[in-house]
């Protein structure tokens, strides 16, 4: 085996066989078979099989020009050599290895004019490009983040990418962009529920989509119970969503990948930017620390619903408040050549407080250091140290009597992930991942004088851990594979309690550990595969299979996410939930890349989902695992999805047909029956159109069917009130859910460096009324009388928002 | 109840309506339901045997005769209810003691049904009490009321409060209230009907009614499916009965405390 590495290690520089000696000590910690350490070890192998050559380096950053925000995803390729191409990396760095000579390099990313560059090579060259915004751009409607045909030349699939930019024009609710409810316009991803950010990505759950904002778990993305994600637009540089296919450097949740990153800040001039809508403002500043070498970005947003309360003369409500926030900071910094530091936060908070009474505010806090170090030309590295916290707390009454609730979960990772340019047909990405959580599940406290006994549920502890390698790799003109394989662990310890619980529930025993004591090890393979075959320049097919651990798990009890949620680790009682996703895909490309057209078919099973018993407990419950059952879930679909990138008019039209099914001991009798969001039929058409330089037009339309629900069907009497009798899980359905948008924005004449633009929408425009709730009750003035009653949340909203840039 | 205000917020402020809706709903074979509630301090005891109706049917439930339904206290020998017609079954008199374990089973078209209640000693409410409110964007004006009251020390108590207005019992979803002492073991509880305002000289009769963690359990599972401005739960189910095997309906055994005050 020693010599096998050494085989391997002696190919590459000093810094690559240190790290490779670092994965190796780390796999000989890996408990289980020796055979998963040898499957390591054949990846590295293939990928060294397809890397050596004698050839000089290029490599650099692309940059955009005006303000040097780095550009992810933009190609690189070789005019004298066909076939050749790199992709930059999320930190806009590329590389690629050619023989000694003269090339012409031609630099694309879209939105931006390609640029050409000759370089005489004949040495390992350093090249740093910088684009500029196309005047096409400026002049068509651009509705994609991917240039030319790469949807259809990548081996990744079920990606969905987005800028801010390319969306800025389709209409939202209250008019308030939001990344987020565009992702759910695409095929498979499903809102979870009218006006919310949440979603439900093929079949999934909403709490198993991992949602990073620069690397940070964000625990809860949505303000206002969730009619706003914590996203503020104007701080996000792109956004990345893995339906399937998802790269072995993501792991921790089970169906899906929100990877959203924030602006680097302006590094030529200062700039601000902002909007004031009908529920909240936003401005942005930003500035180089040093020209060319640093910048900051700095960007808030507040609601203000609350300031017309103050203009109440009723005490009560003058002393009550309903607003969000969230501040956005991240600053840059060139400390050489090869090193470059970030620093990026978030912090955002709702706070709802009624009178003195009740006050209620919750939301999450994350920072990451980030450092980026160059090895060599062909081996990029970062290291990232991240916090993330997310908390709420509840003051109830005042003075003796008050009370207050606090829950909180905290994070602290340790990231280092490398990008090893091997070969001009292989990179390999690879690192690994800590993080250490405390969960704080419950804290009551209360004044001494008060009716309450202050009390705390016991912390709760756990180390999770992961380690990757993967490879992307081109095997031939036909043929490129992207492979990887991530190793997850999950430590539940002590300091703590551990109860078991029989079938119904009830505790069997009990058992306390040390700090730092393992209660409970999890830890699982997780294979990524997706292979491309190219049928001709403007299609191909695409496979992909990924399995997925999660290791913590939501509990909610309400059918909308509520602050409340609670996050539990897996435990002796919870098993991790696994996700095994299959996937088959058609891409073509029509008319010089102006039409994208896929066709993606699923298959996925989940493993140790959760549910809970009716009457659990789920707030301040020391015992909750016993209020909880297991279950199983699969989901199947296809996704059509039809894209016209630019030109007057551009959009998208996504049909989704599938079912989402779950299958829990103890519930429906054990019958699969269909998840609450298993819409059938899922149909969203996007539409932009630019009508002049001065007005551009937008409508959206969406269908779907209606949600699984639980209804009665019966009723009897107890003591004078007539109470519904239900029978299964799930059985009836909402009615179907349809609703049309539309949006005008308007953009005022440049003056000097200060633009502005107008945006008029409405919510809802033929105002349908869709059902939100239905509840079945005893008629009010008849009480002999059942009725069934729908509650439509937004009828017509229309909505206003200026922006402005200088 | 925190989530019922912040769903009240939201429907305040954003464009929501409500309507009656034409739901076509399925209907199932008829449900055996029996309803038992033994009282400490009632002079008899009386069991309502009926069947689950269609959703929409009108009251008048199916009354079921014929069934043999017995008492059993403690591990005393069981004692036979009478029918006493339109689905009823009593023993009269019947005096039920506090700290005594009840047993009813029910035997119904060849079938057994046991449930057992244990009859918890009275808790005294001590006294109604007030605070004149203003009027708030979610509240009208008026009195909000507290129900006080010494939770025993060192035992587990279930509660239920039963309002009485102006001589009418408040019998509707939304007025189930039930709570427990797990966050105020021992203390003087100060419980407020945080979402009632009244008015002037209302008069307020309060009854507080001490159960046992099943009958709890199944008036906190009930609540969740009746309460008219509730959050619909996610998946609502039937009430977590204290019946096996499992049928609609529970028996409680209880004992209660009243107190009756007029408003200024």
């Amino acid at each position: 085996m020693l010599q096998f590495c050494f085989t391997i290690t002696s190919t590459f520089s000093f810094t690559y066989l240190y790290q490779l000696q670092h994965i190796h000590i780390y796999m000989n910690k890996l408990p289980g078979p020796h055979s998963y350490k040898l499957a390591i070890l054949c990846l590295l192998q293939m990928a060294v099989m397809f890397s050596y050559a004698q050839n000089f380096v290029v490599s650099g950053t692309i940059e955009e020009r005006q303000n040097g925000e780095t550009l992810t995803g933009a190609t690189v390729t070789v005019k004298e050599m066909p076939g050749i191409s790199a992709v930059s990396n999320e930190y806009g760095f590329y590389s690629i290895s050619l023989p000694k000579g003269k090339y012409t390099l031609l630099v694309n990313s879209i939105g931006f004019s390609s640029t050409t560059t000759v370089v005489d090579l004949n040495k390992d060259t350093r090249l740093n490009v910088k684009l500029v915004i196309s005047s096409v751009t400026m002049n068509e409607v651009v509705v994609t983040a991917k240039d030319g045909n790469k949807n259809v030349r990548s081996a990744s699939m079920g990606a969905v990418k987005f800028t801010p930019r390319s969306i800025e024009t389709i209409p939202v609710i209250f008019g308030e962009k939001d990344i987020i409810k565009t992702l759910q316009l695409t095929p498979g991803v499903k809102s979870a529920g009218e006006g919310n950010t949440g979603f439900y990505v093929r079949g999934g759950g909403a709490d198993q989509n991992l949602v990073l904002l620069d690397e940070a778990n964000v625990y809860n993305a949505s303000h206002l119970l969730g009619f706003f994600s914590v996203f503020n637009s104007d701080a996000v540089k792109d956004v990345t969503l893995y339906k399937s296919g998802i790269p072995a450097e993501y792991g921790g949740r089970a169906s899906s990948v929100l990877d959203v990153k924030m602006r680097d800040g302006n590094n030529q001039q200062f700039g601000v930017s902002g909007g004031l809508g009908l529920i909240s403002s936003r401005l942005t500043l930003e500035a180089p620390i040093v020209k060319d070498k640093g910048s900051f970005i700095l960007s808030g947003r507040r609601s203000y619903a609350d300031v017309f309360l103050k203009l109440s003369n009723n005490e009560n409500t003058k002393n009550s408040t309903l607003y969000f926030y969230d501040m956005n900071l991240k600053a840059n910094y060139k400390i050489s050549k090869k090193d470059k530091l970030y620093l990026s936060g978030y912090f955002g908070r709702d706070n709802f407080t009624f009178s003195k009474q009740f006050g209620f505010d919750w939301g999450n806090g994350t920072a990451t250091a980030r450092l980026n170090h160059l090895y060599s030309n062909k081996l990029f590295s970062n290291t990232s140290f991240i916090y993330s916290n997310y908390n709420y707390r509840f003051n109830i009454g005042e003075g003796a009597e008050a009370l207050g609730i606090r829950s909180a979960i905290r994070d602290l990772s340790l990231k280092q992930d490398f990008t090893h340019y091997v070969s001009n047909s292989s990179t390999l990405k690879y690192g690994m991942q800590l993080t250490y959580h405390t969960f704080l599940p419950g804290e009551l406290i209360a004044s001494d004088s008060s009716s309450f006994n202050s009390s705390t549920l016991k912390s709760k502890y756990a180390l999770e851990g992961g380690i990757y390698l993967q490879n992307d790799q081109k095997i031939s003109e036909k043929i490129s594979l992207m492979y990887g394989l991530r190793y997850s662990m999950f430590n539940y310890m002590g300091k703590g309690t551990a109860y078991t619980y029989d079938a119904e529930g009830n505790k069997t025993s009990e058992r306390d550990y040390k700090s730092g004591e393992s209660i409970q090890y999890y830890g699982g393979l997780e294979p990524r595969i997706s292979a491309r075959y190219q049928l001709n320049n403007e299609s191909s097919v695409k496979l992909s299979f990924n399995r997925n651990y999660q290791y913590l798990h939501l509990l909610t009890n309400a059918s909308t996410s509520s602050p409340t949620d609670l996050w539990v680790p897996s435990s002796n009682n919870i098993k991790p939930q696994i996700a095994n996703q299959l996937a088959v895909g058609y891409f073509r490309n029509f008319r010089n890349n102006m039409f994208e057209f896929s066709f993606e078919t699923y298959y996925k099973r989940l493993q140790n989902q959760v549910d809970y018993r009716n009457g659990a407990e789920l707030i301040l419950n020391n015992e909750v695992e016993s209020g909880l059952v297991y279950g199983k879930g699969k989901a199947y679909g296809a996704e059509f999805y039809l894209k016209k990138t630019r030109g007057d008019l551009g959009g998208w039209i996504g049909y989704t047909l599938s079912r989402t099914m779950r299958q829990v001991v103890g519930i429906n009798n054990g019958n699969y029956y269909p998840a609450r969001q298993d819409r059938i039929h899922d149909i969203s058409v996007v539409a932009i159109y630019r009508l002049n330089k001065k007005v551009t037009l937008s409508a959206n339309w969406v269908f779907n069917t209606g949600d699984a629900a639980t209804f009665p069907s019966g009723s009897y009497e107890v003591n004078g009130l007539l109470v519904p009798y239900y029978t299964e899980r799930n059985g009836y359905r909402f009615p179907n859910y349809h609703r049309m948008d539309v949006g005008l924005t308007w953009y005022r004449k440049k003056k000097k460096r200060f633009e502005s633009s107008w945006n008029f929408s409405i919510y809802n425009v033929y105002n349908r009324e869709n059902a939100y709730t239905i509840t079945f009750r005893q008629n009010e003035d008849d009480p002999t009388k059942t009725e069934a009653v729908q509650t439509t949340l937004f009828k017509i909203v229309p909505s206003i928002t200026y922006n402005f840039k200088f | 109840m925190r989530l019922l205000f912040i769903i009240a917020i939201v429907i305040t402020f954003f464009t929501s309506c409500e309507k009656v809706i034409d739901v076509s709903l399925n209907d199932t074979a008829p449900q055996l339901v029996v309803v038992g509630n033994l009282r400490q301090g009632a002079s008899d005891f009386s069991v309502d045997v009926s069947k689950s109706g269609g959703f929409y049917a009108t009251a008048n439930p199916v009354k079921v005769t014929g069934a043999n339904i017995t008492l059993q206290k403690n591990n005393e020998a069981p004692v036979a209810l009478t029918e006493t017609g339109n689905g009823k079954y009593g023993l009269n008199p019947y005096a039920a003691a506090a700290g005594n374990n009840y047993t009813l089973r029910v035997q119904e078209s060849g079938k057994m049904y046991t449930a057992s209640s244990f009859l918890s000693p009275t808790v005294t409410l001590d006294s109604i009490t007030y605070e004149y409110q203003p009027a708030s964007v979610f509240v009208e004006e008026g009195y909000l009321i507290y129900c006080e009251l010494d939770d025993p020390p060192g035992v587990k108590n279930y509660y239920r409060l039963i309002l009485t207005l102006n001589d009418t019992l408040q019998n509707k979803g939304s007025d189930l209230f039930v709570f427990n002492d797990q966050f105020t073991d021992g203390r003087h509880i100060k419980i407020p009907l945080f979402l009632s305002r009244f008015k002037p000289q209302d008069k307020i009769s309060i009854e507080l009614v001490s159960l046992d963690q099943k009958i709890y359990k199944y008036y906190e599972t009930l609540a969740t499916i009746v309460s008219l401005n509730g959050q619909q739960p996610a998946a609502p189910a039937n009430p977590l009965t204290n019946w096996s095997p499992a049928i609609l309906g529970y028996f409680a055994a209880t004992s209660s405390s009243s107190k009756t005050i007029i408003l200024p």
